[in-house]
């Protein structure tokens, strides 16, 4: 190990790289890397705008298809109402065409059932008058006991 | 092993002899004035390779700023940030000049270093090749503790400037004075201890560096000694030697990257360190 004027020489040499590096070649490496580091920067501050845009995107379209659901769910039920009331409505249009239809045929069956016993009477009385006439051999004047045939008659 | 064998490498101490003799040129009385030629055109040509292709390398990051750096560029830039991030972790305030110089030290030590991993005679056989008969022709600079006290004293001058440019001469004297004891009583004491500190600095940071590499440089010539009085492998013992040479000098060579790595970093590392040192304005 002898050391000797190397050591000044190689000051100088050292000192000139380091003086050339500080002079030309930093402030060109600061520059470039600034300016990547930013451009990197402003990518990433890009990707996040993206990232919050397509968040806040997907939010609007979880609300638009929750306010249809609400929509069709609310239809559903205003149709579901209408069908009911429709149907109660025909029910009671039902109802009271049947029993309009059950008073017209009790209305038609006394009807019927008077006519039938007017009838009834008329001919128990002309029996009662024949029968009478066999029994007494005479002619029984309708005309004279009308009184009297039709106050039986009203007795049946 | 061409120049060696030029001048027939007589014995196996001379061959290491040799090899880490420089090329030097004495130019005074005292043979305290004399150049290593070779270890100062290596540091030379490595500063300029530095400085050439991290040039180049930045002028096309510069041109090609939207697309991702390749190549020689991603060693560029990677180089930078790692170094302005270490900058910027150990130092408080600014300095236009730590981070040029922490990136110029990590640079040409690391380039100086690897030339440590071409094979030991490369160079002197291609300087040879080319007509110059250099009597030694030594290639891995920071192995010669002229280059590795030449950069380490560099360090310790503009530690020594900042320190007084920061602290100013009052400042700095009080620290010599009254630190780490603050008592007038032991101002002799602290005197002492300051000086050693300083002086350690810039000894420690050369001889690590140069230790480190110089062993390295020896286990590779000891190693490039297995074959070289075998001649040609024509023979089975002498295919084996050359072989177990090879391997060792693989596995050497691999290993020998963590540490030109390694050194770089710390000269680098410790640079930042005492200049942010120097900086600092103590408190107590």
């Amino acid at each position: 190990m002898n050391l000797n004027a190397t050591i000044l020489a190689q000051i100088l040499i050292f000192g000139l790289v380091i003086w050339v590096t500080m002079k030309v070649l930093w402030p060109e490496i600061t520059g470039t890397i600034q300016e990547r580091a930013k451009k990197i920067a402003e990518g990433l501050a890009a990707a996040e705008r993206g990232q919050k845009d397509l968040l806040a995107a997907e939010a609007r379209v979880e609300e638009l298809v929750k306010a249809a659901r609400e929509r069709a769910l609310t239809m559903e039920h205003q149709a579901q109402a209408r069908a009911n009331q429709i149907v109660e409505a025909a029910k009671q249009t039902a109802q009271s065409e049947a029993a309009r239809l059950l008073e017209a045929a009790h209305a038609q069956v006394a009807l019927e059932t008077q006519k039938a016993r007017d009838e009834l009477r008329g001919q128990v009385a002309a029996l009662a008058v024949s029968g009478a006439e066999k029994i007494i051999e005479r002619e029984i004047d309708p005309r004279t006991h009308a009184q009297l045939l039709d106050k039986l008659a009203a007795g049946i | 092993m061409a120049a060696a064998a030029a001048q027939g490498p007589a014995t196996v101490t001379e061959y290491i002899q040799h090899h880490l003799t420089n090329w030097s040129w004495q130019f005074g009385q005292n043979s305290f004035w004399t150049l290593n030629l070779d270890s100062l055109f290596w540091s030379a040509l490595m500063g300029l390779i530095f400085l050439v292709s991290f040039a180049i390398a930045l002028r096309t990051s510069k041109r090609d700023i939207d697309k991702p750096p390749t190549g020689f560029r991603k060693y560029a830039e990677g180089v930078v940030t790692m170094v302005d991030n270490n900058v910027k972790d150990s130092m408080h305030v600014s300095s236009p000049l730590i981070a040029p110089l922490a990136i110029t030290i990590f640079c040409l030590v690391l380039f100086m270093n690897a030339v440590d991993l071409f094979p030991v005679d490369f160079w002197s056989t291609v300087v040879a090749e080319r007509g110059f008969h250099f009597e030694h022709f030594k290639s891995v600079a920071t192995t010669d503790p002229n280059i590795t006290f030449g950069m380490a004293i560099t360090v310790f001058l503009l530690v020594q400037y900042f320190s007084f440019k920061m602290k100013g001469v009052v400042g700095y004297g009080k620290e010599f004075l009254f630190h780490p004891f603050d008592h007038w009583a032991l101002i002799p004491f602290n005197i002492v201890l300051n000086l050693v500190e300083q002086i350690a600095r810039p000894v420690s940071l050369a001889l690590r560096l140069f230790g480190n590499m110089y062993a390295g440089e020896l286990v590779m010539i000891l190693i490039g000694l297995f074959a070289l009085t075998q001649g040609w492998p024509f023979s089975f013992g002498a295919a084996g030697l050359w072989l177990l040479q090879f391997v060792l000098g693989f596995l050497w060579g691999a290993f020998h990257v963590i540490i030109v790595l390694l050194q770089a970093f710390i000269f680098m590392m410790l640079t930042i360190v005492y200049l942010s040192l120097a900086h600092q304005h103590d408190e107590h």
